[in-house]
């Protein structure tokens, strides 16, 4: 310090922004700022139009609880809800099955030095790049029951007459999910095959070595190691699916009568074809409720198996 | 001195947000208070651009939004649409050097891109100039410009228009919208196998039955959830004398005799698949085209489409032998004595602008591109569609020599069109689940007809 100069005391706001700057807010802030303007305002905005009648025909509105007393006291929402849980149920499932299989084939074959085991993996990864859309459109054309359709003719050649797809009620559910987990393994695959790829191989040549036969590996070597993985992948897998709307709208839209209407399609469509800006938002938050609890679920079950 | 640079930096970046904006000209009126257009024959400058997102030159001071049907833009997949644009814009700017015209460019999913139209239309931001679909156009009326001045300067005499047209452009005297093309639906048979077409429901599956028997798929019609399916077969519901809203555009369907009307439809659909006159396949046709490919195959006898059928069956089985097999007739009633209707659809363009300059020439542009009797001549061969203006069938050589073309001119005389009010889209909704559930047999008619009221009456 300078002879005869006395130092100044810093003010209160310059320590405050010293502080500041000194913690995590500058590192946080871009995130925060990003996540409440593009995510928690427009969510919060859902929400509130949720509790209105507004139309997108209209400029005024009021707040109210119509939309809510009337999606829970129309027969019909509980068949899409009863909809929605299935297909989620059933293409969970085989997703994460399916991904699993082709993951360990593909990390077996990698193991091995086998051929080809990359061309698979990107083989199964362009299901995941098509978007949805064309996903429905590609599987209608699979599903035609006309003499063009590519599985009637299989299926015909194969002496099998009479058959139906998605023109009849009680099948339309199964070849939707179907062609969903088509659209889904690709990514429970990647996953899997992320997780597989950390397992540490002494390991496994260990349990080897102490007589454990492929399935006991799998069983309690491989899938122990990846249970993290996995539990994220099927929370992912149930979020996007219950999310599912694109791909049923250009395969079905919905069709026959209500057999393959969703959740999302319903909100989807009440808002876009049918101008109800209130109730579709009111379908969105029963959607948004359901997969908060997953998630929540999700969460639990992962503390748990982290203090474990 | 550094907080005072940043200070100014800061200062002028808020002012260039602020100045960014166009250097767009507005209109500048004369002493007489008309619109000065000497403006607009400017030499700006710059090179002449034609892309699908521009038309015009560089420097023009005059910027015009536009916002097409994608199917009718220079973004359509059909060249031909394409080069006719291309040619008329191009000719178009050139009259009007000073103007450059913005393309707004939209998804194909009609009913996406019309929704959110109305929003930006509501909140003062539509393009100058928008198509809008036909059925959605009322909904935009009060928001509309009138174009009646720019209308009789290209000679247009609206009553030429057919009268389902003009009841729904004209507010008042003003036209509010240029309904440029249209369609309707009818019954198309193979003329080669059915002397006479059905025109009562009975004879309609006589007929099919017939044709089933010979290994032919009887009549198809769309099952499918799709506004399409309900559109193609209000014309059964209409023709009786059913009406699905009320003039207050309220619900309808749930007073009689329009709830009995509804029921008689329904029962007709059951009775084409009991008797096998129909497949249950149906549920998965939600558009016409779903219908073309069997019926281009030769396996289909009749089918009741959008007359948008002629053009695509031509394309797809060629002009000639689309004339030498297929026949068209009025959509079938219900019963002996009714008179066919059915359900008139196109596109309408409409201006929103609120200078009066751009009023102008967005009306000017719109006549010249799709509706003048030069512009109409093109365009409506390139797109195998309707004019709207009743003199320009017989103007155009093309459709005066065509059979199909003039009948549907006859069609069209008796068109209706859909109640363009909130609750239509639920009824229509509501009616498209009934419809597949009577075709699967989950449902009877009926029911069918009872869960439709039911669940609008809960969505009101």
């Amino acid at each position: 310090m300078e002879k005869g100069k006395t130092a100044k005391a810093p003010s209160s706001m310059h320590i405050f922004l010293k502080r500041v700057s000194q913690g995590p807010a500058p590192w946080l802030a871009p995130l925060v700022i990003v996540l409440v303007a593009l995510f928690i305002l427009p969510t919060l905005e859902v929400i509130r139009y949720s509790f209105t009648d507004a139309s997108l025909l209209r400029q005024n509105y009021n707040y109210t609880l119509k939309s809510f007393r009337v999606i829970f006291t129309t027969p019909a929402t509980y068949d899409i809800l009863w909809n929605s849980l299935v297909f989620v149920f059933f293409s969970v499932v085989f997703q994460t099955l399916l991904g699993l299989i082709i993951a360990l084939a593909v990390d077996k074959g990698e193991r091995i030095r086998l051929h080809g085991s990359v061309f698979v993996r990107v083989v199964a990864l362009l299901s995941w790049a098509i978007p949805g859309a064309i996903i429905g459109v590609v599987w209608s054309f699979m599903y035609t029951e006309a003499g063009t359709g590519i599985l009637i003719t299989i299926l015909k050649n194969m002496g099998f007459e009479n058959v139906s797809f998605l023109t009849n009620p009680d099948h339309a559910m199964p070849c939707t999910i179907v062609a969903n987990v088509w659209r889904g393994t690709a990514q429970s695959m990647i996953l899997t095959y992320a997780g597989l790829k950390t397992i540490p191989i002494d390991i496994i040549e260990a349990s080897q070595i102490d007589g454990a036969n492929a399935f006991q590996r799998l069983w309690r070597v491989i899938l122990p190691s990846i249970f993290s993985v996995i539990s994220t992948n099927i929370i992912l897998n149930t979020i996007n699916t219950f999310n599912t709307f694109d791909m049923i709208f250009s395969l079905t839209g919905g069709g026959p009568g209500r057999a393959t209407e969703v959740l999302a399609l319903t909100s989807y469509s009440t808002i876009f074809t049918g101008y109800n800006l209130g109730r579709g938002s009111a379908y969105a938050v029963v959607l948004l409720v359901i997969n908060s609890l997953m998630a929540i679920g999700y969460f639990a079950v992962l503390r748990r198996r982290e203090r474990n | 001195m550094k907080k005072a640079f940043l200070l100014a930096l800061v200062f002028c970046l808020s002012l260039s947000l602020f100045a960014g904006g166009s250097s767009d000209k507005k209109a500048a009126t004369t002493e007489t208070g008309e619109v000065d257009m000497s403006v607009v024959y400017k030499e700006p400058g710059g090179e002449f651009i034609l892309t699908p997102q521009f038309v015009g030159y560089e420097n023009a001071e005059i910027e015009l939004s536009w916002q097409p049907n994608p199917s009718q833009s220079l973004t359509s997949p059909i060249q031909a649409r394409v080069d006719d644009l291309s040619m008329k814009l191009e000719k178009w700017v050139k009259a009007h050097p000073n103007v450059k015209i913005n393309i707004v460019g939209t998804t194909s999913n009609i009913n996406d891109n019309m929704t959110k139209l109305r929003l930006s239309v509501v909140e003062g931001g539509a393009p100058d100039l928008c198509a809008v679909d036909s059925f959605m156009m009322p909904l935009f009326l009060e928001y509309a410009r009138d174009v009646s001045d720019v209308a009789a300067e290209k000679g247009i005499d609206i009553n030429d228009y057919f009268p389902y047209v003009k009841e729904q452009v004209m507010v008042g005297d003003e036209m509010r919208a240029i309904w440029y093309t249209t369609d309707t639906r009818a019954l198309f048979y193979r003329k080669d196998l059915i002397d006479t077409p059905p025109y009562t429901a009975d004879e309609v599956i006589e007929v099919g039955k017939e044709m089933a028997a010979q290994g032919l798929q009887g009549f198809l019609f769309l099952g499918g959830r799709g506004e399409g399916s309900v559109n193609n077969l209000w014309g059964l519901f209409w023709s009786q004398g059913g009406e699905l809203v009320d003039e207050e555009g309220n619900m309808a369907i749930d007073k009689e005799p329009n709830k009995t009307y509804l029921i008689n439809l329904y029962k007709f659909v059951k009775r084409c698949i009991d008797e096998g006159v129909t497949p249950v396949s149906i549920t998965s046709f939600a558009r016409d085209a779903n219908m073309f490919g069997d019926a281009a195959a030769g396996n289909v006898a009749m089918f009741l489409s959008n007359t948008s059928a002629i053009g695509n069956m031509r394309e797809l089985i060629g002009k000639e032998k689309f004339n030498e097999l297929w026949g068209m007739a009025p959509t079938p009633v219900l019963e002996e004595g009714l008179t066919s209707t059915a359900s008139a659809g196109g596109w309408t363009n409409m201006v929103f602008s609120q200078d009066e300059l751009h009023r102008k020439l967005a009306a000017d542009l719109a006549f010249e591109l799709y509706s003048t009797d030069e512009a109409a001549y093109s365009w409506l061969l390139v797109e195998g569609s309707m004019p709207t203006q009743a003199h320009q069938y017989e103007l155009f050589d093309y459709i005066s020599s065509d059979p199909y073309f003039m009948k549907n001119a006859e069609f069209l005389e008796n068109g209706s069109t859909r109640p363009a009010v909130e609750i239509y889209n639920t009824i229509s909704t509501e009616a498209q689940v009934a419809l597949g559930n009577v075709i699967t047999g989950a449902d009877t008619p009926e029911h069918a007809v009872e869960v439709i009221i039911e669940n609008v009456k809960n969505s009101i």
